[in-house]
């Protein structure tokens, strides 16, 4: 360390009192995230106990003797089956709100203005609580036979996720310059091409967010998935709260089950915090 | 087209052929890219409401094989003078109104926090975002175990310290509190990203130019940060407030409305309605009543927002639309 | 390659903006034309409706004589260059510049020879294979020049290429895209707001003002024939002096009240002097003389007023001073052998040969300069650009 330092141009010498200070700024930081955090870490602490331990009073913190039999156990009663249904179902109703909102999205940038009666009352569906359109949406789902399948519940998450989608998109697509179009009109491109070629490409970032959103909510919804599935599909979060018909849940296996639905969104969550910053500083900061 | 062009000042504008055939070609371009999207939105908003209708005016039960009757407005009769509604109704916002001020707060001393320092800070500034990225459903059953009264850890720890710990979601006093610190603790992260793009976006130079002036660090917080944060405050008080109405699936694992009815909030007491006693046209009633409820404060909210984008200097448009942007569930 | 006749050309935005007002002019097969104007006089609209992006609200445009206000910018093979954001920013040169022969369906071996020769042209073969964010601002702008060529244009549009770049690359890129324009024979349009690179890229320049076509014709014409006080001003490397002189009265000699001082006019006014004995005359910066006060004897020839200097400032081969008249002001451009300080009382002079009078009232040219000094001669061009 010292070594690299030393072929480099002096710099000012800090002070001792400064890099404790430095110091002792992160110690807290740290502190105050393993407590904020505490929750979901006996969580995944519980993951790695066995049967016997978990039900420890007082409780112990650590695995004394640490398993991995809750993951592949938590897989196979249940876990398995949530973690695939949900990724079919939340990959395709993204896919979907993908296709429909990006033209959808394309029109109200181009050709609406910013603020809107349009994007308001698209956005507008978003704020529903969707308790109030559920049991409406279960007698369609009766009278459909959509009551139970996949199709019924990707087609829920695609309304769910739309607007936002449709919304997002838009947002990102005003900030491209016009010029990209109209140079691709005049060097001949056709709609489709302008599509594939230009625009596309340009809100690559843009479609990631949208899309990495809309396979959060997907992921992580429960309501319609409690209410409008029954025995054959089962979502993670129906598979997870099935524990909870038992007195005692076997919080080893939930616990594996649980972290296993949550370890990719939180290397997703780096990601995230950067664009939602982003997001929000162009949305409401000065330019 | 060559008297209109003699007259260079011609007040009305003549449309050209040319111009009147691209303007109608770009319609037909806007209304072919718009169509599918709205069309799917419009009528998967539009069908269940008919169902809800439908159900709120007849005597539909689903576990009862008795024919469906008429009953008029009979559901939303008993609806209102049920004073279940009236006690759900006030829980939503008792609970609404403890949980985001308290999220605010705590939101903006993390944000402060968090942006004074210079490095790391993207890092925990992700690790603090973890718990609003969860699935309600783990978060629900992550503080139930943490909350246990035998096995959980809070508990032991305030043992050890000499408190004698409350039942937490299983007494009537402190389920709703119970759940309100959860709800604080998975949405704090969302009101702290939303201030933190808020002090981001001061200007250096205007900590600069406060130094200059000579006020001090309280002073520079009283007079000039805060007052740039209040629309970043308002955006997130109104979409936590709204989504503070979506509230279900912790109630669902940790308290399932009780003890009693002391954490029923309107979304589950609809569900309880529908789902657990198969009550379907009361509980269309409530939907519906709660869908007017909705619309009519969106568009209080709505006016209000409107008005204050007329104040100059306001970042209140763009908060028209972080409104229903909303995080998540 | 083609002529190019607008006639009669409008452009309404909605029923409130006039942007277009009845334009007609012809750029000649192979001319580099130039369409200069302050913003929001409409230049960049006339582009836009040649290049076919917008159409007109009436009127039509003619490529060698046939109608094309119902084609398409690629039916009417066009190229354009913008001020910014030329280039897609996700593809490399290479790919930004075979990009419209892709499109055309044109085959591989074709594009690799046509970018080629291109890129060999514009001096870029050593950036074909960079995106546009590792490409300089100046590198971008040849690029994206490079993919307008490529296909052999009927009309290049150029809308303010050079604007965004810094000085010295400017200058260059403006003699490059001269000889490039003479050697290729393209019939090309530029849009600028600088009366520099208009005057020193275009073979014939239209002036625009507020949608309005004040003037077509070469730099030479303009620059000595400015049809108004507004061509004469806003064409030029120094914007010329309107000095509005009240009260012309004849006893014998010609004299008038300019800024609250008595001015000595040129006898040869007279003629020119409106009927509410009111005169605007316009004198270029280099047409003026400043002479310490007293100096000079008031003769019938020159127009003579006395002010005092406001500031002087140092040009390198040359001085500008800013002389105050009453409430006016009035720049002159001097031969940099004189000193002058602060305030110190001087004279104004300037030749007969050297006035141009403006109707008062709508501002028309009444009297070209017999005399005009012709832009960058005896001026230090280098200064302004």
């Amino acid at each position: 360390m010292s070594s690299v330092t030393a072929s480099r141009p002096p710099v000012d010498r800090v002070p001792l009192s400064e890099v404790l200070r430095e110091v002792l700024k992160h110690v807290v930081m740290v502190a105050l995230l393993l407590l904020f955090l505490c929750p979901l870490l006996w969580l995944l602490l519980t993951a790695f106990k066995p049967y016997a331990e978990l039900f420890n009073s007082p409780p112990t913190v650590l695995p004394v003797n640490g398993t991995l039999a809750n993951f592949t156990e938590g897989w196979a009663v249940g876990g398995g089956k949530g973690i695939g249904d949900s990724l079919i179902v939340a990959s395709l109703s993204t896919a979907i709100c993908l296709v429909l909102g990006f033209p959808a999205a394309y029109a109200l940038a181009r050709r609406f203005p910013p603020h809107g009666q349009l994007s308001f009352t698209i956005l507008s569906l978003r704020m529903m609580p969707p308790i109030v359109p559920v049991i409406g949406f279960y007698l369609l789902f009766q009278e459909l036979s959509l009551f139970d399948t996949y199709t019924g519940l990707v087609i829920i998450y695609t309304f769910m996720n739309l607007p936002l989608v449709i919304w997002l998109l838009s947002e990102f697509i005003r900030q491209i310059p016009k010029s990209y179009e109209e140079a691709a009109r005049i060097d001949g491109a056709p709609w489709y091409r302008l599509f594939w070629d230009v625009l596309l490409p340009l809100s690559a970032p843009g479609v990631l967010t949208a899309g990495i959103l809309s396979m959060i909510f997907a992921w992580n919804e429960f309501l319609f998935a409690l209410v409008l599935t029954g025995e054959n599909v089962i979502t993670l979060p129906k598979a997870l709260a099935s524990f909870f018909l038992f007195q005692q849940p076997n919080w080893g296996q939930l616990g594996a089950i649980g972290i296993a639905a949550v370890g990719p969104l939180l290397i997703i969550s780096y990601y995230m915090q950067r664009s939602l910053i982003r997001s929000f500083s162009i949305e409401l900061g000065g330019r | 087209m060559s008297t209109s062009a003699v007259i260079p000042n011609a007040v009305r504008s003549p449309r050209s052929a040319s111009q009147k055939r691209q303007q109608a070609q770009e319609k037909r371009a806007t209304l072919i890219l718009l169509a599918p999207a709205l069309l799917f939105l419009f009528l998967l908003s539009i069908w269940p409401v008919a169902y809800l209708l439908y159900a709120s005016f007849t005597s539909y039960q689903l576990a009862i094989p008795i024919p469906i009757e008429w009953v008029g407005l009979g559901n939303f009769e008993s609806i209102v003078t049920n004073p279940r509604f009236w006690s759900s109704l006030s829980i939503t916002l008792v609970f609404a109104l403890m949980a985001v001020p308290l999220q605010i707060l705590v939101g903006l001393g993390l944000a402060l926090l968090l942006n004074g320092y210079s490095r790391g800070r993207e890092i925990y500034t992700s690790l603090f975002l973890i718990p609003m990225m969860l699935a309600p459903i783990v978060v629900g059953f992550s503080w139930n175990l943490f909350l246990n009264p035998i096995y959980g850890p809070l508990n032991s720890v305030l043992r050890g310290v000499g408190i004698s710990p409350p039942a937490w979601a299983s007494s009537p006093e402190w389920a709703l509190p119970t759940l309100v610190l959860v709800d604080i603790w998975q949405w704090t992260p969302f009101v702290m990203i939303v201030l933190l793009a808020g002090l981001r976006s001061i200007p250096p130079r205007v900590f600069e130019a406060a130094k200059v002036d000579g006020s001090n660090r309280m002073q520079t917080f009283i007079h000039i940060v805060l007052p740039m944060l209040v629309p970043y405050m308002t955006v997130a008080f109104v979409l936590r407030f709204i989504d503070s109405f979506k509230v279900f699936d912790i109630i669902y694992i940790l308290t399932r409305g009780g003890p009693g009815t002391s954490t029923q909030n309107l979304a589950y007491y609809t569900y309880d309605l529908g789902f657990g006693r198969f009550e379907f046209g009361a509980a269309g009633a409530l939907s519906i009543i709660q869908l007017i409820l909705l619309t009519f404060g969106t568009m209080a909210i709505l006016a209000l927002v409107k008005r204050r984008d007329k104040a100059p200097a306001s970042a209140a448009p763009a908060a028209t639309h972080r409104l229903a942007e909303g995080s998540a569930a | 390659m083609a002529s190019i006749t607008l006639a009669n050309i409008n452009k309404w935005y909605g029923q409130a903006v006039h942007a277009v007002r009845d334009v007609s002019f012809t750029i000649e097969d192979g001319e580099f034309f130039g369409l200069l104007g302050p913003s929001g006089s409409g230049k960049t609209s006339v582009l836009r409706m040649l290049a076919g992006l917008e159409s007109a609200t009436s009127g039509s445009i003619l490529f060698d004589g046939v109608p094309v206000e119902d084609k398409s910018p690629q039916e009417r093979n066009i190229a354009m260059v913008f001020e910014q954001n030329a280039l897609y920013p996700h593809m490399t040169a290479r790919q930004n510049i075979s990009y419209p022969l892709k499109i055309r369906g044109m085959s591989k071996a074709d594009i690799d020879a046509k970018v080629a020769e291109v890129a060999g042209m514009l001096n870029i073969a050593h950036l074909i294979d960079r995106r546009a964010s590792q490409m300089s601002g100046g590198q971008q702008q040849r690029v994206a020049i490079a993919r307008a060529l490529v296909r052999n244009p009927n009309l290049l549009c150029l809308d303010e290429p050079i604007a965004h770049l810094d000085t010295l690359l400017r200058a260059r890129l403006r003699g490059e895209l001269k000889r490039l324009q003479r050697s290729l024979g393209t019939t090309s349009v530029i849009v600028t707001h600088d009366p520099i690179e208009a005057m020193t890229m275009t073979d014939r320049l239209a002036v625009m003002r507020d949608g309005v076509l004040q003037q077509v014709g070469t730099a030479d014409e303009i620059h000595s024939r400015p049809v108004s006080a507004f061509v004469a001003q806003f064409f030029g490397l120094h914007s010329i002096n309107l000095m509005s002189i009240e009260g012309v009265v004849e006893l014998p000699r010609l004299m008038g009240r300019f800024g609250g001082e008595t001015a000595n006019l040129p006898t040869a006014l007279r003629p020119n002097v409106s009927s509410d004995a009111k005169l605007l005359l316009g004198c270029r910066p280099s047409g003026l003389d400043v002479r310490r006060a007293g100096e000079a004897k008031p003769s019938t020839d020159t127009l003579q007023v006395r002010g005092k200097v406001y500031v002087s400032e140092q040009l390198g081969d040359s001085l500008l001073v800013t002389v105050q008249i009453g409430p006016d002001t009035v720049q002159a451009l001097i031969p940099n052998d004189r000193k002058f300080g602060l305030d110190e009382p001087v004279d104004v002079l300037a030749d007969e040969a050297a006035l141009y009078v403006f109707d008062p009232k709508t501002q028309s040219t009444v009297r070209f300069a017999p005399r005009t000094i012709s832009p960058g001669l005896g001026n230090p061009p280098a200064v302004y650009a």
